[in-house]
């Protein structure tokens, strides 16, 4: 039986195993008149702007020909904006909307460190990452834990402790945590100084791992999009995420990197270590390294993810191709890489 | 018959059919419950205009596909992220067969969009075009999002051990 035949057979018998409940017929009428009254007033309330945007228009023309009379200017015809891509849709649909000014910034529920646990992406118009583990240590990346500290989550405060070496002029950051209805994590800063954070005093995190994450989706669905090309130069270090599996690779300043498949638990356990020649690659596009088993070579393309204006940055973004390789499991097991990074 | 008489008959006779696609596409009961209770109160909206229709339920049945795939929002939790689409050529071969149990959460774990592909192609029987139509989308999108679907079982089928047969196929 070819695999056609199974998806229809087993779907099929999937469905027949279903004991279908009973329909609410009376709810499905009200939540459909209901649907149906929302639908007018949004019909009226465009009518009502659309007829002040007709009058406003009139009331410009006018006013553009009482000025300008006899001048060889015109109207241009503005360049038709094509329709957003489906992907940034629905990552639009899945974020709240200018979550910053929000009243109820604060209003969702308070997080736990198993909440707070994982890599996070500091949402537009900022860039940052974000790393949290199951006991509260956390820092702005992996590697480098000289540079990460602990903290402290009592009710809806989360205080993290920063460390002198990357912040001489405060020792601790009080912020007030809630989990928002888009699953972001939402920090107001309390503290009377606020330095040594990637924004102002509030931030909006997107989870990216572990999933599911609108963000990571988002990554997923566009990578056809990404314009790939050779790496005239590219700036390895830094902290990465694999959107289709969830790995996060990690690369210190000296092309040391530890490969992690997953970021629950107490620590961050990596599954590999090695170190990439980031001073020996090529801008044509070729690298090497090494791990405990041995070495590998690899090409590499460069390219940018696409931006979605007030949710989501352009991130960097890295294709390994290994043409070689002795590790296991290896940084090419995951072909694509995104840049979780501080902004350029 | 007014038009609540009418809608509620509709409802009671197609509940059952309605609700197995809609379990499909969403991949869980509550799913299924909160999808169609979104598409009908669509379905309601539209029902003097639908109602008349000689295939309403054919109409409400592509309407549950696209609300389903339009609600992004439902549809990414509980998702788990799959790997890329590697090379592996979309002919049909002789696989190894596969028990329910395994096959289905497979199905259930891919992207929403790619499910809906999978689920409209093999129980809806409908074509890449039809299916472009239902999701508003190219009919490359559809072949290629199929065919990352297919991949990424193949690939997990392997992982499992019982894709030997597969890889070599």
């Amino acid at each position: 039986m070819n695999l056609d035949e199974q998806f229809r057979a087993v779907l099929s018998e999937e469905a027949q195993m279903q004991t279908p409940t009973r329909p609410d017929i009376e709810s499905l009428i009200i939540g459909g008149q209901a649907r149906r009254r929302r639908r007018r007033t949004t019909l009226i309330g465009t009518g009502a702007a659309a007829a002040v945007l007709v009058a406003g228009g009139v009331y410009g023309v006018t006013q553009l020909h009482l000025g300008d009379s006899g001048s060889q200017r015109g109207i241009t015809n503005q360049p038709t904006q094509s329709s957003e891509p489906a992907a940034a849709e629905a990552l639009q649909a899945a974020l709240a909307a200018d979550p910053y000014g929000s009243s109820t910034f604060n209003k969702g529920p308070t997080p736990t460190f198993q909440d707070l646990a994982g890599l996070w992406s500091l949402r537009a118009p900022y860039a940052a990452p974000l790393v949290v583990d199951g006991d509260g240590d956390w820092g702005y990346g992996l590697f480098h834990e000289r540079d990460a500290s602990t903290s402290v989550l009592n009710g809806r405060t989360w205080t993290r402790k920063l460390n002198p070496v990357v912040c001489d002029s405060v020792s601790k950051l009080p912020w007030t945590a809630s989990i928002a209805g888009d699953g972001s994590l939402h920090l107001e800063f309390r503290g009377p100084t606020n330095v040594c954070t990637p924004a102002d005093d509030r931030e909006v995190w997107d989870r990216l791992a572990p999933g599911p994450s609108p963000v990571m989706d988002f990554f997923r669905e566009t990578f056809d999009q990404i314009d790939w090309h050779a790496p005239t130069r590219w700036d390895w270090p830094g902290l990465y995420v694999d959107p289709a599996t969830g790995h996060v690779l990690d690369i210190a300043d000296d092309g040391s990197y530890r490969y992690l498949e997953t970021l629950a638990g107490d620590t961050f356990t990596p599954t590999s270590r090695g170190v990439l020649d980031v001073h020996g690659a090529t801008p044509s596009g070729a690298i090497s390294g090494s791990c405990d088993e041995g070495s590998f070579t690899a090409n590499y393309e460069v390219g940018q993810t696409p931006e979605v204006a007030g949710y989501l940055t352009a991130h960097g973004a890295v294709k390994i191709t290994l043409a070689g390789s002795a590790c296991r499991p290896e940084i090419g097991a995951s072909r694509i890489w995104i840049k979780v990074g501080w902004p350029a | 018959m007014s038009i609540d008489q009418d809608f509620t008959e509709f409802v009671a006779a197609r509940w059952g059919s309605l609700y197995r696609l809609a379990y499909l596409l969403a991949g869980s009961p509550t799913g299924a419950e909160d999808l169609l209770q979104t598409t009908l109160e669509k379905t309601y909206m539209k029902w003097s205009r639908i109602g008349p229709m000689d295939h309403a339920e054919a109409y409400v049945r592509r309407m549950l596909a696209t609300t389903m795939v339009s609600s992004r929002r439902r549809a990414w939790i509980g998702e788990r992220p799959w790997g890329e689409v590697p090379d592996v050529p979309e002919e049909s071969a002789e696989e190894p067969v596969l028990d329910r149990s395994l096959l289905w959460p497979l199905v259930c774990a891919l992207p929403a969009r790619q499910r809906a592909v999978i689920v409209l192609r093999y129980y809806e029987d409908l074509t890449e075009a039809q299916i472009a139509d239902v999701l508003g989308c190219a009919p490359g999108t559809v072949k290629s999002q199929s065919s990352a679907a297919i991949a990424a079982i193949r690939r997990a089928m392997a992982a499992a051990g019982i894709g030997e047969a597969v890889e070599g196929s």
